[in-house]
């Protein structure tokens, strides 16, 4: 019934997608910018005061999870704050906090958001940078960790709605310049460790004076600065973790870390880990499988770009865009550089494909940051938003205030051959020019499409509701795992249908740029809505099946529940 | 002659309006000239809007004049104003139409906002008029490259090759043509060509060392990533006299940093100071410069010089901590410890993840007989530069200072790799720590292979000072 329902909406917007002139005309939109409609009224901080500390035009992120289990999408804002007291203004810390919006959806029916950050406890002061979302404590809710420049935090959802500070009796804070963070059981005992990326040796006190190139005063390049390495954190099960950086090899290699994303890239069975850096190679983490990892990035050839030169890595997504049943890799790059679409060969060896995808060319004026592949239109290929906004004075924009800013971008995947962008046809909400950091995908308001949080320094959250009511069918899936983390992360999840090549996702809340997003695993499925069978391949490498499920729902998996089935890869 | 912000709008003053609209005296012209740029000359510092503004008032003078217009891009091109340099340029090429010059710059500039379509007809347009000009071939075939036309960018690369079979990086440039189109056994062939023209060549053997890998030749692959990092940046010169007079435009003080900085960076440290000094000279606040200073004349000995310029840089900024480890470096080697680490702390209260500063204050500390001291600083270091051996080094030695031999064998055993010059000294160490440990087979094991790897580096003294100890363990070993 509702598919039918939905097929006039697409007939009128088909032409969209194959004549610019009438989305020119602004008859459709792609998206709706719904934030403040919703009652997500959130704008960020950054604190500059005219000494261009680097940390000021870098953040911030935001987390999109469900943090008291209602079955809708909640939002967590970071904030930034105060840098210079003496310089500052002097409202109150307080009036700089981070925020958790509560997604009221469910039950009431409607997309309505009511910041509940007092009465949870996740009022983070500090100066914010991002935020990773997992259920370390196996407990049946989401946690999460934000990062900040300066200390970090631990949030142990304490599963009433409240959270706990819980960073020193866990052991994962890091005093240091902390951005993207991900959770990941790379050890495969069943519960989620820590990767936590850091950034550069930057301290307010240290500032030093940066021109841009006519020598206007402007923010520095992060080669200032000496990098800073990474943190793993094992978790002991406890409650504890582990710092095992050194141990497990992490710290053999470092450089200005941003972006992180968590995948089995080499089809082993044993998540890896790759990191997008700034100005630096970026580094691909192998899974020994015993423990350690072994950086692997130049021969893999995800660690530069196809002339071998380093790019200013910031965001990073990972998903099988072609799907060719393997996990690719996109990396948000500096103005001038173009974003790098490393394709995997199958063996975790990747080829720069930017060129033939055109992705470098459309994306060669941006300053990346924020970016995911996500089913903008459900046909089962995936779809691409990037955030954007550059870090230095835009010549076009010299003598204006904040010109940083610029539009962000949407790509049509067409049919795993091509990336073609769509912005100038998505609507007002991608005409905004915004000095945009973070995106968080998920289906926000549970109508079976994914939409787009999306934060901006020193400007407001923006909400961009998917509009595009497509005929297609959908799956959005979440697991449970009983003997593997309770969410799934790190599992792979198939779709098998007749006659149809399998369309394989990861669950997973890393990537982007500073984010979390949705770990319901969501699945275009085209027109064709009847589905042969689901299929999970769990982190501790099982496998399973599931037969009788149908299309455009939302289904909870849980281990064990289904038929053994055995992984091919 | 300030920005006056009126609304959202900003007008400029007479002198900065370089919308051009009063120049288009013409309306024939004003149909087919690009307009020129509004710039927010007042956001440029002194020496450059000085320059800009001399520029646009020659452009003002004669605004048909292709050259008064092109030198302005010129200038703007210098300054990576690509965008607005751009359009000069065509507004210059637009006047006189037979012009290499123009055409190629609007070429060059078109390419690096990544319009490679215009570029190309830029490139293709300038060398119609004159096509002895190599650089422009290039970068015709760079531009084709990025648009995908395989084709046709080796058809470029090859008619290059045929008058300049020496030139490197048409070969690379062939190469890539034939690796997009999938042909890697040819695109390797190229490579190798332009790896043999120029061993340096750092995007060569990268290309060739993918091929390789994606032939599944693994060992020729690895052989040329281990190239590759030895000279990432090495790219072939070309000799383009248009281009470096654009680079010959910028003068300003931290244009002469900048060069500074270059030639400090390849060793080149007279030179390094006077342009430091040039940019002194035009900028005497200008801080990077006074903490360069300090660095090369301490790296020369001259301690007044050094002084002097680090009095300077901290009248400016007392909170760089550089400046504050660099005069410690200073101090130390006069031998002034006390107060060398009095400035090493202050480099670690300005920033905590100062791992040099942290690794020397813990030697000074050491020296002073602080060892609980010595190791946290030792560890600090460590932590924000996991790879510091020679800090890993430090710690190894003064945690066999405390008494804690296994500590001290694991630290030292986590800088046996890479193997170097100062491998044999850090196994010397190890096995030191393990004859406190008690493990004197470990240790024996440890001291014959740092004689033997001192031996084949020619490290005569190291290989002495170890024998004596050898034997030593030798007798410790068999008391007899």
């Amino acid at each position: 019934m509702k598919a039918q329902l939905l097929v006039l909406p697409f007939l009128l917007f088909l032409p969209v997608l194959n004549s610019q002139t009438t989305v020119s005309k602004g008859k459709t939109e792609l998206f709706k910018e719904a934030a403040a409609e919703t009652g997500l009224s959130f704008r960020h901080f950054n604190g500059s005061t005219g000494q261009y500390y680097l940390c000021e035009i870098m953040g911030a992120g935001a987390a999109l999870f469900d943090y008291d289990g209602d079955g809708d999408l909640d939002v967590y804002l970071i904030q930034g704050g105060v840098l210079d007291r003496k310089a500052g203004p002097s409202k109150s810390p307080r009036q700089f906090s981070a925020r958790l919006f509560r997604n009221e959806l469910k039950p009431k029916g409607r997309l309505q958001f009511t910041d509940v950050t007092a009465q949870a406890g996740v009022g983070h002061q500090g100066y914010g940078m991002g935020a990773a979302v997992g259920d370390y404590d196996n407990d049946g809710d989401l946690d999460m960790y934000v990062t900040s420049f300066g200390s970090n935090v631990l949030y142990r959802n304490n599963g009433d709605g409240t959270f706990t500070d819980v960073t020193r009796q866990a052991g994962v804070d890091d005093a240091r310049w902390s951005t993207s963070a991900a959770f990941l059981d790379y050890d495969r005992d069943g519960d989620l460790d820590l990767f936590v990326t850091n950034y550069i040796a930057f301290t307010v006190a240290n500032n030093k004076v940066c021109h841009d190139p006519v020598g206007e005063r402007d923010y520095c390049r992060p080669s200032a600065y000496a990098p800073v390495p990474a943190r793993l954190f094992r978790n002991e099960g406890n409650g504890k973790f582990v710092d095992v950086t050194e141990a497990a090899g992490i710290s053999k290699a470092y450089g200005p870390g941003l972006g992180v994303v968590c995948a089995d890239f080499n089809g082993d069975g044993w998540v890896d880990i790759y990191v997008a850096n700034d100005g630096a190679a970026n580094l691909l983490w192998i899974n020994k499988g015993n423990g350690a990892f072994e950086e692997s990035g130049l021969l893999s050839g995800a660690a530069y770009a196809d002339d071998g030169v380093a790019r200013a890595g910031m965001g990073v997504a990972a998903e099988d865009f072609d799907n060719d049943s393997d996990e690719d890799l996109l990396v948000s790059n500096l103005r001038r550089e173009g974003a790098t679409l490393f394709r995997n060969g199958g063996n975790g060896l990747f080829s720069d494909a930017s060129a033939q995808f055109g992705l470098g060319r459309a994306t060669f004026l941006y300053t990346g940051f924020g970016l995911g592949w996500f089913d903008l239109d459900n046909d089962g290929y995936l779809d691409l938003f990037a955030a954007n906004g550059t870090v230095n004075i835009l010549e076009e924009l010299r003598g204006t205030p904040f010109p940083y800013h610029q539009k962000n971008q949407l790509f049509l995947n067409v049919a795993g051959q091509e990336f073609r962008e769509i912005t100038d046809q998505a609507g007002p909400p991608l005409k905004l020019s915004e000095v945009s950091r973070g995106a968080a995908f998920g289906d926000i308001d549970n109508d079976g499409d994914v939409d787009v949080l999306v934060t901006n320094n020193n400007g407001p959250a923006r909400l961009l509701l998917n509009q595009l009511k497509s005929p297609n069918h959908w799956l959005s899936i979440r697991l449970e795992g009983v003997k593997d983390n309770r969410f799934g992360i790190g599992a792979r999840v198939g779709v098998l249908r007749h006659g149809q090549k399998i369309i394989w996702r990861r669950v997973h809340t890393d990537g982007s740029y500073l984010c979390a997003s949705d770990v319901r695993v969501h699945f275009g499925l085209g027109r064709d809505s009847s589905l042969e069978a689901v299929i999970v391949q769990w982190p501790n490498g099982e496998g399973e099946m599931w037969t009788g499920i149908g299309a455009d729902k939302f289904v909870t998996l849980r281990q064990n529940s289904g038929k053994p089935w055995k992984p091919s890869r | 002659m300030t920005l006056i912000k009126s609304g959202s709008m900003f007008h400029l003053r007479p002198a900065y309006l370089l919308t051009i609209a009063a120049l288009l005296v013409s309306p024939a012209w004003a149909s087919q000239l690009p307009r020129l740029p509004p710039l927010a000359l007042e956001k440029f510092p002194p020496a450059v809007r000085l320059k800009a503004d001399e520029l646009y008032k020659q452009v003002q003078k004669d605004p048909k004049n292709p050259d008064a217009v092109g030198q302005l891009g010129m200038f703007l091109h210098a300054y990576e104003q690509y965008q607005f340099a751009g359009i000069c340029y065509e507004r210059a090429a637009t006047l006189k139409a037979d012009s290499f010059q123009w055409a190629y710059y609007l070429g060059t500039a078109h390419a690096r906002l990544g319009e490679h379509r215009q570029a190309v007809e830029s490139f293709r347009k300038a060398l119609s008029s004159d096509p002895r000009y190599l650089p422009a071939w290039l970068d015709l075939a760079e531009s084709l490259l990025k648009l995908g036309q395989l084709e046709e960018s080796g058809a470029v690369c090859r008619e290059i090759l045929k008058q300049y079979p020496e030139a490197a990086a048409a070969h690379y440039g062939l190469g890539r043509a034939k690796a997009g189109r999938g042909d890697l056994r040819g695109a390797v062939e190229d490579y190798l060509q332009a790896c043999k023209l120029l061993p340096g060549f750092g995007a060569a053997h990268y290309a060739l060392a993918l091929a390789y890998r994606d032939l599944g030749d693994s060992s020729n692959a690895k052989e040329h990533f281990s190239l590759y990092e030895r000279d990432k940046l090495g790219w072939p010169s070309v000799e383009n006299p248009l281009l470096d007079a654009i680079q010959q435009l910028k003068g300003g003080p931290l244009d002469y940093l900048k060069r500074a900085i270059q030639l400090a960076g390849e060793g080149r440290y007279e030179e390094s100071i006077r342009e430091h000094k040039k940019a002194l000279e035009m900028d005497p606040k200008l801080l990077q410069a006074h903490v360069n200073l300090l660095n090369l004349y301490a790296r020369q000995g001259n301690l007044e010089e050094a002084e002097k310029h680090y009095r300077a840089a901290m009248e400016i900024n007392p909170n760089r901590a550089e400046v504050h480890y660099d005069y410690g470096l200073l101090l130390l080697n006069r031998g002034r410890d006390s107060e060398a680490a009095g400035a090493f702390e202050r480099a670690v209260q300005i920033n905590p993840f100062f791992s040099h500063a942290h690794n020397n204050l813990g030697f000074i500390l050491e020296r002073q007989g602080r060892l609980k001291d010595a190791i946290e600083h030792y560890r600090s270091a460590i932590e924000n530069d996991p790879n510091y051996r020679l800090a890993r080094f430090n710690l190894g030695r003064a945690l066999v200072g405390s008494g804690k031999n296994q500590e001290a064998i694991e630290e030292f055993s986590k800088i046996l790799t890479p193997e170097d010059e100062d491998t044999p000294r850090f196994m010397y160490a190890l096995a030191a720590a393990y004859v406190r440990a008690g493990d004197l087979e470990k240790a024996f094991a440890y001291t014959k292979e740092a004689r033997r790897r001192a031996e084949a580096l020619g490290q005569t003294a190291l290989a002495a000072a170890i024998e004596k100890d050898l034997k030593k363990l030798e007798q410790a070993r068999n008391p007899r």
